[in-house]
């Protein structure tokens, strides 16, 4: 069975992007717009691997990974953020912390997404 | 006498001697004044013997002077009278020399039925010459005391002034009698009860100290003008009594002059706070303004690269989902669309971070080496120099120590340099890299065998924005920020950057670096 990835995202460009990228190599894509749409998909499927975003209006990416990592039931769901900005100093701790594997940098390079995303799940 | 046995008897021989050598001058004489007998002394008092004296009246002889006859004759009469006299004092005129003072003690006694006087007389002139000495010198003191240019009061406890000098009575308006007999001048002075008590706690703690500094204080004086007076007490002990011995000087014009300046000072301090703060608001306004421009090309910048990252990631992969499919035309627009793409992602990068480096975020710094720097350049420029069949060398021949330095910056600067390097060689060309130790520092250099740059522009090269020649820009991507950003991070770590060219014989930029100290 296709592993699933779900690009978390409130720019729809983004989404489009990232899901064609990742569709291409095999991966079963949903998107959400915000961070509440993210955390009430979570409670209905199953997904491997969040490509979340990090400056979204209603709930910033950091509040959302927090509280996926405060959920037990989500121990096995890997995160990588993608972000305008860089990892800020100070940063890296929090993300070390919250099982963060990966903070892209956007604009991306494609090759480079697909490689980090398939060294996360295979 | 005789009849007293605790008493020796006397001979009359040793009343004689008695009598003969007792240091005071001692004259027995009747009570006309005549002479009947006399002592050593009486004879040394006055120059004469006794063989000239004995018979004649005092009152006749020329050792009385006339002024004092009367009073000797009363004296003689209070004798007979049964009573003795004195001490009173007489002037003398000795038989030769000067005149001399005696204080004269007479006492009325009986000898062989008969009433004499006997007249004890003691040089007094020494005496009278010290005490007058002493009257002149306390007369010439009280005149300096008087005519100094300074205040000077001599008072006791109670505020009673044995001096008031002409000074002080010319500052307070006072004559001393007028602030001797006011009883409590103090409140004449001092008007204000707290100014008052602070003039008393000043002569208490002369009392409990024996002397005070200089003591500024205002007074107030009889015509009503406030003075300020220094006031210098000590306390002094006379005639068994605590006195104060107090200088004033009067610096009233001093404080007035005193306050003015300070008055006209604080004006200027004013003056210069006024502009200092002119001065300010318009440079924080111009701080506002200049972040609100930072603030916005950063803002911009962010928000630029959403687009451009869905515009980048879908060119590549309509790109290689098209290999083979579309036509040449085709393919060149879709290349021509990935590196304007790129060339927009770059421009946007480098306006971040020249708004990173002038805001003076703290760099990163940690110890590496250079080397490591240059073959992660390398290697990430390879790809592009095979595009245009350009020979990529690297010229390091040491080992070099490590520099201090914020890694991603550093890295920037390699490749930018080797990005202009790039661009500007032809195809087929050489681009060189390398380094080298001087000293404590690191030069290293990037030389390419392009076109070269004319020396009257090499200057603008570092600046904001420059652009050698607008013809070569279009052509090849323009310069853009890069050597600008170049120069902010060397800046930034201390170092430097220039560049030295040839128009057609290419160009070497070189930075330079501290190493760490090892």
């Amino acid at each position: 069975m296709a592993k699933k990835i779900m690009v978390v995202d409130d720019e729809p460009g983004i989404q489009r992007s990232v899901k064609r990228v990742l569709e291409k190599e095999g991966y079963d894509i949903v998107t959400a717009s915000s961070g509440r749409e993210c955390l009430d998909k979570l409670e209905k499927e199953h997904v491997d691997l969040i490509i979340l975003d990090i400056i979204m209006p209603d709930m910033d990416g950091g509040m959302v990974a927090k509280q996926i990592r405060e959920n037990k039931k989500y121990d096995d769901t890997k995160i990588i953020h993608l972000s305008v900005l860089k990892q800020l100093p100070g940063q890296e701790a929090i993300q070390k912390k919250q099982n963060i594997e990966y903070h892209i940098a956007k604009p991306f390079d494609n090759k480079d997404l697909i490689k980090k995303v398939k060294q996360v799940i295979g | 006498m005789a009849n007293d046995k605790n008493k020796p008897e006397y001979s009359n021989e040793w009343l004689r001697i008695l009598f003969e050598y007792a240091p005071d001058a001692y004259y027995l004489s009747d009570l006309e004044g005549n002479l009947i007998d006399g002592n050593r002394a009486a004879e040394s008092l006055i120059g004469y013997d006794k063989d000239e004296l004995i018979g004649k009246s005092f009152l006749k002889l020329d050792l009385l002077p006339p002024d004092y006859i009367p009073k000797a004759a009363a004296l003689l009469t209070r004798n007979a009278l049964g009573k003795p006299t004195g001490p009173d004092e007489f002037s003398l005129n000795p038989k030769n020399g000067a005149p001399v003072f005696v204080e004269i003690r007479t006492y009325p006694v009986n000898i062989e039925g008969r009433t004499l006087v006997l007249s004890i007389a003691r040089d007094i002139t020494k005496r009278k010459k010290d005490e007058e000495e002493l009257k002149e010198s306390a007369k010439r003191l009280l005149t300096v005391i008087e005519v100094v240019d300074e205040g000077i009061t001599f008072s006791d406890i109670e505020g009673h002034f044995e001096v008031f000098n002409s000074k002080i009575r010319e500052i307070t308006g006072y004559t001393k009698d007028e602030a001797n007999s006011h009883g409590d001048f103090l409140s004449l002075l001092y008007p204000d009860h707290e100014k008052r008590l602070q003039a008393v706690r000043g002569i208490e703690e002369v009392f409990q100290r024996g002397i005070s500094g200089d003591i500024e204080t205002a007074i107030r004086a009889k015509d009503g003008t406030q003075k300020t007076l220094l006031v210098s007490t000590s306390l002094v002990r006379y005639k068994n009594k605590d006195m104060l011995l107090s200088a004033y000087r009067d610096i009233t014009k001093r404080k007035q002059m005193e306050d003015e300046l300070r008055k006209q000072r604080e004006h200027l301090e004013e003056l210069v706070k006024e502009r200092t703060e002119e001065l300010q608001k318009a440079y924080d306004e111009l701080a506002e303004f200049d972040k609100m421009k930072d603030d916005f090309l950063a803002t911009t910048s962010h928000s630029l690269k959403t687009p451009i990252t869905s515009i980048l990631s879908l060119t590549q992969l309509l790109n290689d989902e098209l290999s083979g499919l579309a036509s040449k035309e085709q393919k060149e627009d879709l290349d021509t669309i990935l590196k304007e793409s790129l060339r927009l992602k770059k421009l946007v990068d480098d306006i971040l971070s020249m708004y990173r480096l002038e805001s003076r975020i703290r760099l990163e710094m940690r110890d590496v080496q250079l080397e490591e720097l240059i073959n992660h350049a390398l290697s990430a420029m390879k790809h592009r120099a095979d595009e245009k069949g350009i020979e990529l060398v690297k010229e390091l021949h040491e080992r070099l120590p490590e520099i201090r330095a914020s890694c991603d910056d550093m890295q920037d600067v390699l490749l930018n340099l080797l990005d202009n390097a790039l661009k500007f060689t032809p195809n087929g060309g050489k681009v060189t890299v390398g380094a080298k130790r001087e000293g404590s520092e690191i030069t290293a250099w990037v030389v390419d065998t392009g076109i070269g740059i004319p020396e009257n522009e090499q200057v603008k090269l570092f600046s904001k924005f420059s652009q050698v020649d607008s013809r070569l820009s279009r052509s090849s991507g323009g310069i853009g920020l890069g050597l600008a950003i170049c120069k902010k991070i060397l800046d930034a770590h201390g170092g430097s950057i220039w560049v030295e060219s040839r128009p057609g014989k290419g160009s070497t930029f070189y930075f330079k670096i501290k190493s760490v100290s090892q």
